[in-house]
């Protein structure tokens, strides 16, 4: 472990991190409202666009290194990152770049996720950075990434995978993790038919937000393990995370706190029911710094 | 934001007292682009046209003109005439509603031009007809549905 003091320590992790959003799906569930443009740049809660959401929680999380990767329907997504998140001083070695799919490696665009990421593996090394973290850029939360960051340091792990609990009969919609004791992954199933609870939590299931921190010189030699292989779908979460915690080193789970089916994945269906909720908002908020490792 | 009806109700949600995600956490700002817009602004007080918004998020430039808006959300520079009645409904950038419309539980997509006296979210086979409606029964309405009707 690198420094003393926790503040100290968990800024250094954040400066040796570099962001990687993936922001070029379809997302065509969300129908007309995706007509002519990425998900991501869907307006939300009056003045916001949604990627404003994992962006916001970068910066004030202390990373400041980021790269959005688009692909479908980018224009309004791009406008707006013009707008809203061009003012970074790249004198201080901050930024928020946009890598869009341009044919880097071979005459195809963004495979899938983990394909749209080996397509800028050049990129990412002229960086140097010594942790990547994978966001999605269609989830509404706040999160403090810097935790995550500690957590994945101290563990000496490969990989973490953020998660939050889901009742398991709402599981069949997520990539479920099952754990051991000491938070390590056993098992992860994308949308499982049959999901497994929390061992000793009867009727709730760890959900991957699709958050991950790779250790960049172990992503980059899985990105070109998983390019290698015909049948993959190029997908972190359907290839990549499954296979990388068998045989290797830990792959532990950060369980981000959150009430039963809160969290990233938040904004999942949860019935029509009005509700006005009381008392502190949204636990799965964490605030930068506030917490002692 | 899986669907339509999630992102219908994360929007709406923003309107409850204290929502799960909190907008105004000084601590953990949500940063964006906004344009230059005029405060929203709330128009005539007669007997029978009351320009208010109750239990709603409200953006700049937007103009309630003797309507009613309640549990809502209005993104910027939304236009409700008068004797129109917004309910429980996300209101898109630059949409303009007539007079005498009710809209109840739907979502009107940006630049939509909502014509005088139109109802939505009343009659459902008569919205399926004409707009989308999804599985929890969410109106979303779109420019393009709007001028498939005249």
């Amino acid at each position: 472990m690198k420094a003393t003091k926790p503040g100290r320590y968990v800024s250094s992790l954040t400066r040796e991190t570099v962001a990687l959003i993936l922001a070029g799906g379809r997302g065509s569930r969300l129908k007309a409202l995706t007509l002519s443009r990425a998900k991501p740049a869907t307006p939300f809660g009056g003045k916001y666009r949604i990627i404003d959401f994992p962006l916001s929680n970068c910066v004030n999380s202390g990373i400041r290194r980021i790269a959005v990767l688009t692909q479908y329907k980018a224009h309004d997504l791009i406008v707006h990152l013009q707008r809203a998140w061009g003012y970074f001083r790249g004198e201080f070695g901050e930024f928020v770049e946009i890598l869009p799919a341009q044919q880097q490696i071979d005459a195809s665009w963004y495979k899938g996720t983990a394909d749209a990421v080996f397509q800028n593996l050049e990129y990412l090394r002229r960086q140097e950075p010594e942790f990547v973290l994978i966001l999605a850029g269609d989830h509404i939360y706040k999160m403090d990434y810097g935790l995550m960051l500690a957590q994945h340091a101290e563990s000496g792990a490969e990989i973490t995978v953020g998660t939050v609990e889901v009742p398991v009969e709402r599981a069949q919609e997520f990539g479920i993790v099952t754990i051991d004791e000491s938070n390590r992954i056993s098992r992860f199933i994308e949308k499982p038919l049959h999901p497994e609870p929390i061992p000793g939590r009867e009727g709730i299931a760890l959900a991957s937000m699709g958050i991950y921190v790779f250790n960049a010189a172990f992503l980059e030699r899985v990105l070109l393990e998983d390019a290698a292989l015909e049948d993959s779908a190029h997908d972190f979460g359907r290839n990549i995370v499954p296979g990388v915690h068998r045989g290797r080193r830990a792959c532990p789970c950060l369980r981000v706190p959150g009430r039963g089916n809160q969290g990233p994945a938040l904004l999942a269906r949860r019935g029509k029911r009005r509700r006005v909720l009381r008392g502190e908002p949204g636990t799965y908020v964490r605030r930068a710094g506030a917490q002692p490792l | 934001v899986g669907n339509v009806d999630a992102f219908y109700e994360a929007n709406l949600e923003l309107t409850y007292v204290a929502p799960e995600l909190n907008l105004y956490d000084q601590e953990w700002p949500i940063w964006t682009y906004q344009a230059q817009l005029p405060p929203a602004k709330f128009v005539l007080d007669d007997d029978d046209r009351h320009g208010r918004a109750l239990n709603s998020m409200v953006s700049g430039g937007c103009i309630v003109s003797g309507a009613l808006v309640r549990e809502s959300v209005l993104f910027s520079n939304v236009r409700v005439g008068e004797r129109s009645l917004v309910e429980r409904s996300i209101i898109m950038p630059n949409v303009e509603i007539g007079r005498s419309c009710r809209i109840t539980g739907a979502i009107i997509d940006e630049d939509t031009e909502v014509p005088d006296g139109l109802v939505v979210g009343e009659d459902p086979a008569e919205d399926r007809r004409r707009f989308f409606v999804t599985k929890q029964g969410v109106v979303l309405v779109t420019r393009g549905m709007i001028e498939a009707l005249s």
